[in-house]
């Protein structure tokens, strides 16, 4: 019998000091958790879950198959209507709010990341590289940067402008090796900054470059001329300068929607004043760049791996099977329970990770890792799940699949940044004397 | 058969896949140049390596699923299978599902049937390989292979499983695509009210899930044994960290364990082979491998492509198409859920 032993009716036999204390009530985890967020996240969560719902759903599956039918720069001025593309700094440069940035620096493009890319990895990662692309602007703590170029280019795009933003590290021969320090010190880079008079001119080609087609704006890392790594320069370089031009777009496995494209520079003349923080500071903004974009691709991640459940989950409740809904087998609830239980992982490991006062090494390689390689099994299950149509395109799962399997790769592979987590807790956790030693 | 007639076969299957199916895979799409598949599958028709049911066809007796695997085993026809899979895992699965066909119909009367054996709503479990669960009514998900003309449709009856056949245009059936990947071979759904004509014998849908099963995993181990190729020969050439990326623990474990799980699973696919078909411990091996080979090829295929970092995610080196082939085979009924359950109905084995 059943009667009286279920949670809920369970409860109804205690008092009500009792009742108080024992929550058996049936509400989706995504409001109970908004529920326990800072007042001004709980708004900012929900209006990214409906944007994203409203605009980025429905276009998901078409922007995976037919990348260039879809007019990411109209989709990033919706956004940008909304205030999300300008929320990296709060008036009077950007939109963001001070109370938020007060609990956390990172957690706004947090929220946002899992809310953009539960709807479409790829798409998200599209409208995300933008803030990539501004964030040396903000990150190295240059203030001409900040109120000079960055409100320069928030003010284009509450103009109406798709003023989007790209950040360019990695080169054909320096993927890694711009990742990690000891890498960095033996790395073969081709990008470099020769002195002219007034400023650089900038030779090199960059590879793999999110939004590098589609943006106007590129912060930019090179060296100087006949120096390593030690003198990489962030120099802010837009696309109508002369002799910059974009290469060959990437075909992909997945998140297709996302330009990756080739910046090839010719003797690109650069003025002075797009020279971001100081001359041989860009390693120092690169590696903070990271700590402050790693947790966010985290988030991506997370947001792939629930999209990818939560339509798993939608197909368990249509799909009969030997006359029983799906969802009534106990083994697929205890996947499913699985799959869920990793995602609450996740979205504890984010929201953690981006609850420190300033991004650090650490904690930023460990969310990136664990989020990405979860997502991925998740999906995998997601997939399982849905047995001989996981593969089929029409449910969205098999795209999370794909979609996930670049969050291993990019902002570092997950084999670099588990070396950046041993490394950042040097002389702490790990004392590892020879641990740069070649 | 002896060692040496499986190594005559073995070259014969990876001169063949190195010619022409690299050729058809190609670089510059996605997928391969799928226009030349026909032509393609003609020529393995000829060279004796695809399957069809017409006796003087040459690869009657010894093609993939050919007459011979039914007195010699199924080696022959997983080496093939594997060597095909090495170069493009849709090619390997279109003779898989042309060989399967064939292998049904003693008579000619399709030149490259397809089969049924799936129903699309319906759990594989022992009760329903014994003929005692009823068919849920609904489509069935054939691997069909192209060019087919005709459905053979396994169906449970009280005198046991019995074959019959419909004529390709006698059904209803819509391509399942687009899809994750092993876009060269067919899958398809298909709908079939009209019951079709029994054909003569009744059938073991143990022997016929236990040959698919074993094709299935040495296609995957195939496609990601290619794929460990490519990551082996990318990791000696590409410079990182101050050294060839091969000289590095992180692409070294990556390497290492990729082939571990292949030798493994390799190793106990081709023992599984050997045993004798009829058995319930026979079938059994053929589930296990079925469950964690797939599950060991997909993972093995996965760390191929980390190895080449963003450059694995591209289309260039074609290690994005075998992580997309890996998912596709992972997912084929019968599903790995399915195929642990039954292998935990301890009850039910030993009544059998
Ligand atoms: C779709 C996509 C979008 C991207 N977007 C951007 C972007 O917007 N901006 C940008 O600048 N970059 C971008 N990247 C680049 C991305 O960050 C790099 O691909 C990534 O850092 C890996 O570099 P790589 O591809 O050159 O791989 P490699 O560095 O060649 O790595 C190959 C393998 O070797 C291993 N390895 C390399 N060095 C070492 C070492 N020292 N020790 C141990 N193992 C090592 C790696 O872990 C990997 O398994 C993007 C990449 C992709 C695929």
């Amino acid at each position: 019998m059943i009667s009286g032993l279920t949670p809920r009716e369970a409860r109804s036999r205690l008092n009500l000091m009792g009742r108080l204390l024992y929550d058996a009530r049936s509400i989706d985890l995504w409001k109970r958790d908004t529920a326990t967020l800072p007042r001004v996240f709980r708004s900012m969560r929900r209006r990214y879950r409906a944007f994203a719902q409203r605009e980025i759903a429905p276009l998901a599956l078409q922007a995976d198959l037919d990348p260039p039918s879809v007019d990411i720069k109209g989709l990033f001025l919706k956004s940008a209507r909304e205030g999300f593309q300008t929320e990296l700094t709060p008036w009077p440069i950007g939109n963001a709010r001070y109370r938020a940035l007060f609990h956390s620096l990172i957690m706004a493009p947090a929220l946002k990341a899992e809310e953009f890319c539960a709807a479409c990895g790829g798409l998200g990662l599209a409208l995300l590289a933008h803030d990539l692309g501004m964030a040396p602007l903000f990150a190295s703590g240059d203030l001409r940067a900040l109120f000079k170029w960055m409100r320069r280019i928030y003010r284009e795009i509450r103009d109406g402008e798709p003023a989007i933003a790209a950040y360019a590290i990695t080169e054909p021969n320096a993927g890694s090796d711009v990742e990690e320090t000891q890498g960095a010190s033996r790395a073969r880079i081709s990008c470099r900054a020769r002195k002219a008079p007034g400023g650089w001119r900038i030779s090199g080609t960059k590879v793999f470059i999110s939004d590098g087609a589609v943006a106007k704006w590129i912060t930019l890392f090179a060296a100087l001329e006949k120096e390593g790594m030690e003198s990489w320069t962030c120099f802010l370089l837009d696309k109508g300068m002369e002799g910059l031009s974009v290469g060959r777009s990437e075909r992909k496995m997945g998140q297709r929607a996302a330009d990756a494209s080739e910046l090839i520079l010719e003797d690109v003349f650069v003025p002075h004043e797009r020279v971001i923080g100081p001359l041989r500071g860009g390693w120092a903004i690169n590696r903070n760049v990271l700590n402050f974009s790693r947790p966010v691709v985290g988030a991506i991640a997370l947001g792939i791996a629930r999209g990818a459940w939560e339509r798993a989950l939608d197909f368990c409740h249509q799909t009969r099977m030997g006359n029983r809904p799906l969802i009534s087998y106990q083994d697929v609830q205890l996947e499913l329970a699985d799959m869920l239980a990793k995602i609450q992982a996740m979205r504890a490991l984010v929201w953690q990770a981006v609850s420190y006062r300033v991004p650090f090494q650490t904690a930023s390689s460990i969310t990136k890792v664990f989020c990405s390689d979860t997502a991925w099994e998740v999906c995998n299950q997601a997939m399982a799940i849905l047995g001989d149509h996981g593969f089929l395109h029409c449910h969205g799962v098999e795209k999370a699949a794909r979609d996930a399997r670049l969050t291993q790769i990019y902002e570092g592979t997950n084999q670099i940044n588990r070396l950046a987590i041993v490394e950042g807790q040097l002389g702490a956790e790990f004392k590892i004397g020879d641990f740069y030693a070649p | 058969m002896d060692r040496e007639t499986l190594d005559a076969f073995a070259h014969l299957a990876r001169t063949f896949a190195r010619k022409e199916v690299r050729n058809m895979v190609g670089r510059d799409t996605r997928d391969g140049d799928l226009a030349l598949l026909p032509s393609l599958l003609e020529k393995a028709l000829e060279t004796g390596l695809m399957t069809s049911p017409d006796p003087h066809s040459p690869g009657h007796e010894l093609g993939v699923w050919g007459r011979a695997c039914l007195t010699e085993g199924p080696t022959a026809s997983l080496v093939i299978l594997e060597e095909m899979a090495r170069e493009c895992a849709g090619v390997a699965l279109c003779l898989h599902a042309a060989g399967l066909g064939a292998l049904e119909l003693d008579e000619p009367i399709f030149k490259r049937p397809a089969l049924a054996f799936f129903p699309r709503n319906q759990r594989l479990t022992w009760e329903f390989l014994d003929g005692e669960e009823e068919v849920a009514p609904g489509p069935f998900t054939v691997l069909a292979p192209p060019q087919w003309d005709g459905l053979v449709i396994y169906r449970p009856s009280p005198r046991g499983w019995t074959a019959h056949v419909l004529e390709r245009q006698e059904v209803s059936w819509e391509d399942l695509t687009p899809r994750t990947g092993l876009i060269a071979s067919g899958i398809i759904q298909v709908h079939s009210e009209n019951p079709g004509v029994q054909i003569p014998g009744t059938r073991s849908p143990r022997v016929l899930l236990r040959r698919h099963l074993l094709g299935l995993t040495a296609i995957g181990v195939g496609n990601a044994l290619g794929a460990l190729a490519t990551a082996e020969e990318y990791a000696a050439q590409r410079y990182q960290g101050g050294a060839a990326i091969d000289s590095h623990a992180a692409v070294r474990l990556l390497l290492g364990e990729a082939r571990a799980w292949l030798t493994g699973v390799r190793n106990q696919l081709y023992m599984a082979a050997q045993e004798d078909r009829d058995t319930r411990e026979a079938l059994e091996r053929s589930m296990v491998l079925a469950v964690k080979g797939t599950e060991h090829a997909w993972r093995a295929t996965s760390h191929a492509l980390q190895v080449l970092g963003g450059y694995g995610y591209m289309e260039d080196y074609r290690l994005e198409k075998r992580l997309r082939d890996a998912m596709t085979l992972k997912t084929l009924p019968p599903s790995a859920r399915d195929l642990t359950l039954m292998l935990g109905h301890r009850e039910r084995r030993e009544r059998t």
